[in-house]
């Protein structure tokens, strides 16, 4: 059924009617590899979604390390550890010079008197690091510079003594062994 | 045709670009494989200008519009290459015997203007042709002859606003026909409001409002098979007056006549696409088509010039 227009256009109607084939010729069927090209250049673009089952945390975890990304960022991690400190690595002076302030500032933890299971205790309770373990008679740990802790088994007290040699702590070392690391770390807080 | 199937779209495209190929203007006629070529390699050169699939309308006018532009150039540079004017000439076309060297009445001398030998021939082709049309519109004898002549001086008169003279405006000789017989139009028309105002008396002949009818409307004055026209000459002068959906009903509905009214009524995408809410009945839907084809109409109306 067709619209009911006003007469006036009527004419116009019938000219667009006529306006695109004016002949009546009958025209070939577009070629298929024009029509295939055609709608694939204008077919909409879909978005697929992809639903997939919910991932458990240790699943999570894998999926997110065997992302190549992941392994772009590590190793990107790993390039910038090894370049950077190559690259603004210690100066010479860090050999030649002066130590370095962090370490000359280490407290230095001195054992005056042969107690070997004293120090092993110590050692052993990996409050310290090794290296600032000592041990020395008395008169050289007095004259060594820095702060340090005296521990003298022989009188059985434990020193704190600051850079500049003033004492600013001092207490009795404990008589267990598996103590003394502790009564140390309190004497070192006060430095 | 759902006005949303690009396949459908692209398969009435494909139908006008081939018509167009193979009759880029009436009286030329390239063989139907050429054609084939022609409007393949169109289509696709066009495409490539597009993203994404343009509205119908638009892209149809511009395909078609192209491959006849296309094809008349192609025509006229074979016609030339071999010094043969009939080339590619409809042989069905009896209009006139045959075609002339357009080139030769185009080539205009600096001073002299206009004065190829070819000029002798052209009242030949063009004189049974205008006096004919004239003959329909009441003007006949010595006042037929003199009409004719003075469109063969407009034919090269240098036009006020392009400053060129029609006769530049074909690319291929078929094209003087409908060219000139819209001068002959238009010349008559002159000719009746001469008469009129030279006369205080009673028309011999035809009045000239009885042959127009409607005044602002010239169209009822011109021969039957001149108010035809080309889908791309309606879109390129109408194209700012509608908007796309405007566009795109009239062109589903008369141009590419690919739906009908009751299609479109039942097509809930498309109506949403006019601002008819989705609930709304067939007849309302009927209403709101018919005021908006109507509008469309009326706007291509008051602007074709036909």
């Amino acid at each position: 059924m067709d619209l009911e227009l006003s007469a006036n256009l009527h004419a116009t109607r019938d000219l667009l009617m006529r306006s695109l084939v004016v002949h009546p010729e009958q025209a070939p069927a577009i070629p298929a590899g024009l029509a295939s090209d055609l709608a694939a250049r204008f077919s909409p673009r879909v978005m697929r979604t992809v639903v997939t089952a919910p991932l458990s945390w240790p699943e999570k975890v894998r999926a997110f390390l065997s992302m190549p990304a992941f392994g772009a960022v590590a190793a990107a991690v790993v390039v910038l550890g090894v370049a950077v400190p190559m690259m603004s690595g210690p100066s010479a002076e860090t050999f030649r010079g002066d130590l370095p302030v962090a370490q000359a500032n280490a407290v230095r933890i001195i054992f005056t008197a042969d107690r070997p299971e004293i120090r092993a205790a110590v050692e052993a309770s990996a409050t310290f690091e090794s290296s600032a373990l000592c041990s020395m008679d008395r008169s050289a740990a007095d004259t060594l510079a820095g702060p340090k802790v005296i521990v003298d088994l022989t009188s059985s007290t434990i020193t704190a003594i600051d850079r500049d040699g003033a004492t600013l702590h001092r207490a009795a070392a404990p008589t267990d062994p598996g103590k003394v690391a502790d009564a140390i770390a309190l004497a070192v807080s006060s430095l | 045709m759902s006005p949303e199937d690009p396949q459908k779209h692209l398969e009435k495209c494909w139908e006008a670009c081939w018509h167009r190929a193979r009759r880029p203007v009436e009286g030329v006629l390239i063989p139907e494989e050429r054609a084939v070529e022609i409007a393949e390699r169109m289509m696709r050169n066009i495409a490539l200008d597009f993203d994404e699939l343009p509205p119908e309308a638009e892209f149809t006018a511009r395909v078609i519009q192209e491959t006849s532009e296309a094809t008349r150039d192609l025509v006229a540079g074979e016609r030339r290459k071999k010094a043969d004017p009939q080339l590619h000439h409809d042989p069905e076309d009896r209009r006139y015997s045959q075609n002339l060297d357009l080139d030769r009445l185009q080539s205009a001398d600096p001073e002299r203007g206009f004065q190829d030998p070819e000029w002798n021939r052209l009242p030949q082709v063009l004189r049974p042709l205008a006096l004919a049309t004239l003959s329909r519109k009441g003007i006949k004898g010595a006042d037929a002859e003199d009409v004719f002549s003075d469109t063969l001086v407009e034919l090269v008169r240098e036009r006020g606003n392009s400053h060129s003279a029609p006769i530049l405006d074909p690319t291929v000789f078929e094209e003087l026909i409908p060219l000139h017989a819209r001068i002959v139009q238009f010349r008559a028309i002159d000719w009746f409001r001469r008469r009129s105002a030279l006369k205080n008396q009673p028309n011999s002949g035809e009045s000239f409002d009885a042959l127009t009818g409607d005044p602002d409307r010239p169209l009822q004055f011109e021969d039957g098979r001149a108010d035809t026209i080309s889908f791309e000459k309606i879109y390129t002068e109408c194209r700012e007056a509608l908007s796309p959906v405007e566009w795109q009903l009239v062109y589903t509905l008369y141009v590419a006549q690919t739906a009908t009214v009751q299609d479109l009524i039942q097509n809930d995408g498309f109506c949403a696409k006019l601002g008819i809410k989705p609930g709304a009945s067939g007849s309302t839907r009927r209403r709101a088509i018919t005021e908006m084809v109507e509008e469309a109409l009326e706007k291509i109306r008051e602007n074709l010039v036909f």
